[in-house]
């Protein structure tokens, strides 16, 4: 019987497609895993893997590259740390705009001692290198960027289930642990964490009494403030305000002696994650906060209100419209450029202040009458292990690794941060030579939060509060009545 | 002769053309004053932009020249090389299909006629509103179940196209709506009987295509040409989403990720070096635009868009 042409073109491709679907693997990223073969990403449980111990994460043999994403804090650019390393070191010798410059001699180090902190990179590199190429895993970075592109990029990996095995955020990270997309720490590494670490470094990704995240040197907020802008106004700028009504007075202060050319300053409040994590710490120490024990939104509490009222009372003391903006770029700038004297921020404004050569005190966030010490993790880098990842087990490994003793002995040795690890943050030396992180690292041991993710349209509700702090902010509104807006439009959202 | 040329300088001096002028030049300054701006801050050291306030003309205190050093040093290095290698190949290679397929998709709308065109056009035009933005996830999900066959290994490992060539070579060449648009405005002015000459005179659809109409189409080709080279120069969405290899980085999404890696909490992002090396990246562009702007106007002119 003759073949009919079209008939032929019709059936063949057809042939084609199913063949060749029929060798696929499922939809899963390649399973070039040299690990023996892990269940579907969707079982949620590790039973089937190797258990964690510290043999080779491997397995049985053969090496295992695991994919990790970039922190800028961290990181000494994109491909295999071995490859990475010699570079680096050669750039960093080489760059003149450095201060202080990176020598040879930067490089010899002995645990205990100061470092340059522009070493501070490679030499974090090079111990969790050194650490997992012991355990036969090799290390490749992959830069993804930061805030929202990376979260763009994480959202289309996960929904492409092509994610590398650490993956690294701040405020989208307990929104994927609640969405289950990443995979909790195993029992004993999570007893560890809780036994051995402040909490400021792993409690904002506990969900449901398991951990899914860790952050190696994350921060809490502080009040910094520009000594010399301080003294122009007649304060003692070695002394820290012990309350919200001393912090405001001394604020003012500095308005008044700026006379349009420096304002007293005080907090950012833009309609952001930004805003929120900076005056977050306010509604915590007055009893306030975002949501109540059960999660749901409480942005009109009568703590709250007090809270926004001292805030619109600190929008005075800016240029205006300052303290609101929707950009913080703005708000930190000012601040850079000695335009505002006060800031609560995270504790990286120590030493950005220095190498701009502002003269800065530092302090815990005073407290209002009847407050309690608490805060907000800022600047929390969280690295966790998707669901989809490739390699599970290496990657706990890599995350063992960041809160090991050398890593945290390095994150104190440099001053820039606190260590997480209470043997290191709570011996003597540190606490001698490291006076401003050691009450740094207190602060992260306290009430310490993270920001909260609502059940659903999570962005529209802080879209609601933000507004509502902004309105409270610029306008003379009665505040309650302004919050009592936002919560019960942030109650429909959720019903 | 002396009475005309006296009559020519007194009008080159009456008040309304002075008046004329002297507001192009503010308009033209203000214009300008983006990349005066680049050129100024490009001498200041990441300590003094970050530090001071900057006037409206940026000049520092303590001068530099090391980010002109490093964006000149750096052309030389091996990283660089290969962005630039990358933006240029790319550049030409969505150039051509743009080229092409709005030239050919451009004579399909003007010259042929059948069932549903219109409303095909329409949808055509409507996908212009899509901002690009939107876009990003679902062609990530594209790229990554490419070829679409259940993940399977027959090209690159069921991973898709991402961090890829293909990524550039598929995602790249998409229909140019605009110079479809263009095309087809251009066309609609050249007289059908033109064809039908060509036609009677034995010429296949071929060579009135390509010998007979793109040749009177140069100038929108041009200038679809020049907005094609430039946009795909400027993308940076494409290579910073789609891939994550160094080696398949161009300009603009090395100098973006600069930027991102540096916006972590506590760096002092050096901001000149930044700027500066976005205005090197800018040069071959400024070059292409100043050599060829009499086409962008011809080539607009051509299609009969007015205003």
């Amino acid at each position: 019987m003759r073949v009919n042409r079209k008939t032929f073109w019709i059936a063949a491709p057809l042939a084609a497609v199913l063949g060749l679907a029929a060798c696929s693997s499922g939809g899963q990223s390649a399973g070039n895993s040299s690990e023996s073969p892990s269940p579907s990403a969707s079982s949620g449980g590790a039973a089937s893997e190797a258990p964690a111990s510290s043999a080779s994460a491997s397995g049985s043999s053969g090496p295992v590259t695991i994919t990790v994403l970039n922190e800028g804090a961290v990181a000494i650019g994109v491909g295999t740390l071995d490859q990475l390393l010699p570079e680096k070191k050669k750039s960093l010798m080489a760059d003149e705009t450095l201060k202080p410059r990176v020598q040879e001699s930067d490089f010899a180090r002995t645990p205990g001692q100061p470092i340059n902190p522009n070493v501070f990179p490679y030499f974090y590199q090079q111990i969790i290198n050194d650490q997992l190429k012991s355990k036969n895993i090799t290390v490749k970075t992959e830069d993804w960027g930061w805030a929202e592109p990376l979260i763009q990029k994480e959202t289309a990996g996960f929904l492409a289930k092509n994610i590398p095995d650490i993956i690294v955020g701040e405020t989208q990270m307990p929104g994927f642990a609640l969405q289950g997309l990443l995979e909790p720490f195993p029992d004993d590494m999570a007893a560890e964490i809780r036994e051995n670490i402040a909490p400021a470094a792993w409690k904002p990704m506990e969900v449901d009494g398991k951990i899914y995240g860790f952050a190696a040197q994350p921060g809490v907020n502080s009040l910094f403030w520009n000594k010399k802008l301080v003294k122009e106004a007649g304060i003692d700028p070695d002394k820290a305000p012990q309350s919200w009504d001393e912090l405001l007075a001394d604020i003012q202060k500095v308005t008044e002696a700026g006379k349009g050319k420096f304002y007293g300053g005080g907090v950012y409040a833009g309609p952001n994650a930004g805003g929120y994590l900076r005056y977050g710490p306010l509604l915590v120490v007055n009893h306030g906060g975002f949501t109540d024990a059960s999660g749901h939104p409480a942005f009109n509490s009568d703590a709250n209100v007090k809270t926004v009222e001292f805030l619109r009372e600190l929008g005075k003391n800016h240029p205006p419209g300052l303290m609101v903006n929707q950009t913080e770029g703005t708000y930190f700038d000012a601040f850079k450029k000695q335009q505002t004297a006060y800031i609560i921020d995270g504790p990286w404004r120590a030493s950005e202040s220095a190498s701009l050569g502002i003269d800065y005190g530092m302090s815990p966030i005073p407290l209002p009458p009847g407050g309690e010490a608490g805060n907000i993790t800022i600047g929390a880098a969280f690295h966790a292990v998707p669901k989809d990842a490739k390699h599970k087990e290496a990657a706990f490994e890599y995350i063992r690794a960041m809160y090991s003793d050398e890593i945290q002995q390095l994150i104190a040795d440099t001053g820039v941060r606190s260590p997480v690890k209470k043997a290191i943050a709570e011996s003597p030396d540190f606490q001698k030579d490291h006076p401003d992180m050691y009450l740094h690292y207190q602060a992260m041991n306290g009430n310490v939060q993270g920001l909260p993710t609502f059940q659903k349209e999570d962005s529209k509700v802080w879209q609601t509060f933000g507004e509502a702090v902004v309105k409270a902010i610029m306008t003379n509104g009665d505040v309650k009545a302004i919050l009592d807006d936002a919560q019960a439009k942030a109650e429909a959202i959720l019903k | 002769m002396s009475a005309n040329a006296t009559t020519r300088a007194k009008s080159m001096f009456k008040p309304s053309r002075l008046l004329a002028h002297a507001t192009l030049l503010v308009f033209g300054l203000v214009l300008l004053y983006p990349l005066i701006f680049m050129v100024l801050a490009g001498f200041f050291t990441k300590q003094e932009f970050t530090s001071t306030v900057i006037s409206l003309i940026p000049i520092p205190k303590q001068p530099t020249l090391e980010n002109f050093r490093a964006l000149i040093v750096g052309t030389t290095d091996a990283a660089v090389t290969t962005y630039f290698r990358n933006s240029v190949l790319r550049t030409v290679y969505n150039t051509f299909w743009a080229l092409l397929t709005s030239f050919l998709g451009g004579y399909v709308f003007a010259r042929l006629r059948f069932k549903g065109r219109d409303a095909l056009f329409l949808l055509m035009l409507a996908t212009q509103m899509i901002p690009t933005t939107l876009a990003i996830i679902p062609t990530y999900l594209e790229f990554a179940r490419f070829p679409f066959l259940g993940g399977n290994h027959v090209f690159t490992g069921g991973k898709g196209i991402l961090d890829t060539w293909w990524v550039y070579l598929i995602g790249g060449p998409a229909i140019n709506i605009m110079g479809t648009f263009l095309v087809k405005q251009s066309l609609e002015k050249v007289p059908i009987e033109l064809d039908e000459a060509a036609k009677m005179d034995g010429a296949g659809s071929f060579r009135i295509i390509f010998q007979i109409l793109f040749p009177l189409q140069l100038p929108v080709m041009a200038y679809i040409a020049i907005t094609t080279a430039l946009g795909a120069w400027n993308d940076f969405i494409t290579p910073f989403f789609y891939t994550n290899s160094d080696k398949l980085q161009t300009l603009p999404a090395a100098i973006t990720r600069l930027s991102s890696v540096a916006a972590s909490p506590g760096a002092v992002i050096n901001y000149p070096l930044i700027i500066t090396l976005s205005l090197g990246i800018t040069i071959p562009a400024l070059i292409i635009f100043f050599l060829f702007q009499k086409y962008i106007v011809q080539g607009l002119a051509n299609t009969g868009i007015k205003g």
